[in-house]
């Protein structure tokens, strides 16, 4: 089906008003990502003289050098050791593509089991959903990091993916809203067919779900690709990118503590998440709302 | 017949759907009211660094936490939470409902400004921090140098300008992403509501103002209520700025509180005082919460 591009309205005062905003934002939020990037290409000696304008000499190398040379040191039962940036790109993957499709998938199956079977329970588990998001519980973070301690879930991959089986949060309610909008006839004609309840799930229902469910993924995945402070405070000792570029940040020793190297870092981390973002920009850019998601 | 039929079928389904809730109801009976209830025991406990383990003690974490609550560290703390709060509503929340608007609206250049906001919430928040930082830190204060002759400490270095600072930043890179949630509620309002405003004769403020904010009420519930529900969470980046080194001036209690967790192993002795404190403001924000909610709700505008 052709898909009709929606007419671009004639601007009046308040358009030109915002229109003006907008690119003063643009120029605002674009200026110092230029100047990053182009400071990355800088030699440390060129920005120390310079750190204004475009390099001298344009140096392709800190990027070889960050990648050589950036490590970070975790010290394992008493003994050191050195985590190299490979290392750390294999540490993102496993935990973001990990923890971000069981957690996508934990909140599928919940939303569809209860907006599928409408029973008292699953009302329940609908309302608690609800009251625990709007119920503000404070400072727990101590006895969830000691509980993980006591159930030697600590500081392990596996301990991650299993606390990532929640289906707390906004990712429920969009399922939830998608399934409630598929019409019910669909299971009715499966199941008079001899489809059993699995199979009405994973073939029938889940199918009509994908769209839901690969931008809810993705969306999951960059969050969790770029959060620093689950590593930091659950995985200390198998760092992530995004958690050797905030240890990076602090650093102030060795050859490539200065600031053009450090750029170069953020920007290895930035450069995956970019490819993925214009791969998948039409599917992330959504509309979201409590009804579902809207393309 | 046809009732064995009906009582296999659902006996079918509840087994179905037992089973498959079990792993996620457990997950929540573990990682939720577990957590909850290790937090309340916490607060009544002391590290033993002896026995390397947990002991009761009594109201002592509570004591800690109402003397700090008087001290001055922990007013600046509460001080900056509530200017982040206010903030979030009276900046933030504003200026992402006017350009909200010009998306909704489909002004010139609105797909693309949708794809310029979204990049905020796709660049990892360490990264953007890593190039403001340096921007303000070296090209700021040098460019001022080359212009006006007038040396400046860096933004951030500088205690009287860093927290209107990160106050900004917040504001900068936070509104984009409330850009597509309030244009995609926008987008929900009925196409005939405004057609007829506008053959009524309504311009563009009266359009914002009486037809598109009243419908987007629930909208606004739900940022007004979760932005409290995390205020005293909020660390206006200063962890992401600072790590563990930032000034007295620029805490809040969400910073204060993870600062101190995010201590690894040296964090222990400090649990029990972080689940008292936490303890302690759940009790003040949690009927807040619920009561601004209430309010909100009752005497908000009604799509009427």
């Amino acid at each position: 089906m052709k898909r009709i591009k929606a007419k671009t309205a004639r601007l009046n005062l308040t358009g030109a008003l915002l229109l003006a905003g907008f690119a003063l934002y643009v120029v605002l939020f674009f200026f110092p990502i230029i100047w990053s990037v182009y400071t990355s290409f800088k030699t440390p000696h060129n920005f120390v003289e310079d750190p204004l304008w475009l390099p001298q000499k344009w140096v392709v190398s800190n990027y070889v050098t960050v990648f050589k040379e950036f490590a970070f040191t975790t010290t394992v039962n008493g003994q050191r050791y050195y985590i190299l940036l490979t290392e750390m790109y294999m540490n993102s993957a496993l935990y973001s593509l990990g923890a971000a499709f069981i957690n996508t998938a934990c909140c599928c199956l919940v939303a569809y089991l209860t907006a599928v079977f409408d029973w008292k329970f699953s009302k329940i588990i609908y309302q608690t959903v609800i009251v625990i998001m709007i119920l503000p519980v404070v400072g727990t973070l101590p006895a969830a990091l000691g509980l993980m301690r006591g159930l030697g879930l600590y500081d392990s991959l596996v301990g991650i993916y299993i606390s990532s089986f929640s289906f707390l949060g906004m990712g429920y309610l969009i399922f939830y809203a998608t399934f409630k909008q598929l019409p019910k006839s669909f299971i009715e004609a499966a199941k008079i067919d001899g489809a059993t309840n699995l199979r009405v799930m994973l073939q029938v229902m889940l199918p009509m779900a994908a769209s839901a469910f690969s931008t809810l993924f993705l969306m999951n995945f960059v969050g969790r690709w770029n959060d620093y402070q689950t590593s930091l405070l659950w995985l200390p000792s198998r760092p992530t990118v995004a958690y050797g570029v905030f240890a990076f940040s602090f650093n102030q020793v060795g050859t490539i503590a200065n600031v053009p190297m450090k750029l170069t870092g953020s920007m290895l981390l930035l450069l995956p998440v970019l490819i993925v973002f214009l791969a998948f920009h039409k599917r992330l850019l959504v509309n979201m709302t409590m009804g579902g998601l809207k393309e | 017949m046809a009732r064995n039929y009906k009582e296999k079928i659902k006996k079918g389904d509840l087994i179905f759907y037992a089973l498959m809730l079990a792993l996620p109801l457990a997950s929540l009976a573990v990682f939720y009211f577990g957590v909850n209830a290790n937090s309340f025991l916490l607060a009544f406990q002391k590290y033993d660094q002896e026995r390397g383990a947990f002991v009761f003690e009594g109201l002592s974490a509570f004591r800690r936490v109402f003397d700090d609550f008087g001290g001055i560290v922990m007013r600046i703390a509460f001080r900056n939470s509530l200017l982040a709060y206010l903030t979030g509503i009276c900046v933030t929340m504003p200026l992402g409902v006017l350009f909200s608007y010009y998306v909704f609206k489909n002004f010139p250049l609105s797909g693309a400004f949708r794809v310029i906001f979204y990049l905020p919430s796709i660049i990892a928040s360490i990264v953007l921090v890593l190039i403001f930082k340096y921007f303000v830190e070296k090209f700021l204060p040098e460019i001022i140098y080359k212009v006006s002759g007038k040396a400046i400490p860096g933004l951030l270095v500088d205690t009287s300008v860093a927290l209107p600072f990160l106050l900004f930043y917040g504001v900068f890179t936070g509104f984009g992403g409330s850009i597509l949630l309030y244009s995609g509620s926008m987008r929900s309002i009925n196409e005939s509501i405004i057609e007829s405003a506008r053959l009524d004769g309504v311009n563009s403020v009266q359009e914002i103002t009486r037809i598109v904010l009243p419908l987007m009420w629930p909208t606004f519930v739900t940022f007004i209520v979760t932005g409290l529900a995390g205020f005293f969470g909020n660390q206006i980046h200063a962890f992401d700025f600072y790590g563990q080194n930032a000034e007295f001036s620029i805490y809040t209690v969400g910073y204060y509180m993870f600062s101190l967790t995010a201590r690894g192993s040296n964090s222990l002795p400090e649990y029990p005082y972080l689940s008292a404190m936490g303890l302690t403001l759940t009790l003040i924000i949690a009927p807040v919460t619920l009561g601004v909610r209430y309010l909100l709700i009752k005497f908000g505008p009604s799509e009427n």
